[in-house]
């Protein structure tokens, strides 16, 4: 038995710092979803960040790679460096050049028949600064009782735009229903 | 504007108790996030912390973590276990004033479809046994959340001046 502290102490619902805003959520349907986007992404925050439900769906069981796009941009021009466990032993991967069609945000869980949902929180920074490339980080993972990854992601896109849209591009798999994917912005 | 990210309660350990539970957790976020920073008084170098949702001791809950200690990494799985493993704090054995700092995210707490996965990571830098970790946990569970307890897993008191505050994120 745990010591209990019953109830609530702070208030639930009297904050009013404004520093950390949602922008916009996906939540995908019965019929699931191919791809996801967040447009029209307003400049006036300092990062981003996404937090990630996620399954795909598919008639075998395993785990499928999910990844960002910023502003349409499907050209080899993301970086991409991955640090995994996958629950025996710890690997790395990846590339200091701009290589990728894409920045790597982790890997989802998928079977025919399952409540496992993966998940991930995803840090983009300075999204809005028209002097920088663009940082990706990610830290995310399912596990499936016995089996499951978790992983550190790092990503760069090489472009100094501002980042006005946000691109979960289309893969081997559809995402499924209850996926929910979530932008929110922080003020700096 | 509504607040997104509201503290939603804190607990400052006297020395004297190894857990708190957090109860009647509201369901109008998306989701939850604790952060812990403590310090056992285990005579160990590290002490694991583990979460405890909706009272439940059962054999439900499951990991896979990476580590790094700052001389290789490595990588462990569990499954069966009695608690959700969310990561390590200096012990009593650690450098004196040495507290670590856990962060845990419960997505989608409040879901009543899908069984709940955490995600957390933690640093323990305390120059002799150190280390830093990133966990991802599974409750076998699609009950929604409404109370969640962080204890050393089976020794010792968290120390005097520990704190764990929860924070609801609410999505748009």
């Amino acid at each position: 038995m745990l010591n209990t502290l019953a109830g609530i102490i702070a208030s639930s619902g009297g904050g009013v710092s404004t520093s950390y805003e949602s922008i916009a959520t996906v939540t995908v349907g019965a019929g699931g979803s191919s791809s996801v986007s967040f447009t029209s992404i307003p400049s006036t925050y300092t990062h981003l960040q996404l937090r990630v439900l996620a399954q795909y769906n598919d008639t075998g069981a395993g785990f499928g790679s999910m990844s960002l796009q910023f502003n349409s941009d499907t050209g080899n021009n993301y970086t991409r460096h991955d640090l995994i466990g996958d629950g025996s032993s710890a690997s790395a991967t990846g590339s200091g050049t701009a290589s990728n069609t894409s920045a790597n945000i982790g890997r989802f869980y998928f079977t025919p028949s399952s409540s496992i949902f993966g998940v991930a929180v995803v840090d983009i920074l300075d999204y809005a600064n028209t002097n920088k490339y663009k940082t990706v980080r990610a830290l995310g993972g399912t596990d499936a009782n016995g089996s499951g990854e978790v992983r550190l992601n790092s990503s760069v896109w090489v472009n100094t735009a501002a980042i006005s849209t946000i691109t979960i591009p289309a893969s081997t798999y559809n995402l499924k229903q209850y996926s929910q994917i979530a932008l929110y912005g922080l003020k700096g | 504007m509504a607040s997104t990210y509201t503290p939603i309660a804190t607990h400052t350990f006297n020395g004297s108790t190894s857990d708190i539970e957090f109860t009647s957790i509201p369901s109008t976020y998306t989701d939850i996030v604790a952060v812990l920073n403590g310090r056992g008084a285990y005579a160990a170098g590290t002490v694991l912390i583990q979460s405890y949702l909706n009272n439940d001791f059962t054999t439900v809950y499951s990991m896979t973590t990476l580590r790094g200690n700052g001389s290789s990494a490595s990588s462990a799985r569990s499954t069966g276990f009695s608690g959700l493993p969310l990561g390590y704090i200096p012990g009593a054995n650690a450098t004196s004033g040495m507290f670590g700092t856990i962060i845990a995210h419960f997505q989608n707490y409040s879901n009543s479809t899908t069984f709940k996965t955490a995600l957390s990571r933690g640093n323990n830098t305390d120059g002799q046994t150190a280390a830093v970790d990133a966990t991802v946990g599974l409750y076998r569970s699609t009950s929604a959340i409404t109370r969640i307890g962080f204890a050393t897993y089976g020794v010792g008191n968290l120390v005097s001046g520990s704190t764990v505050t929860i924070y609801g994120v609410k999505s748009a």
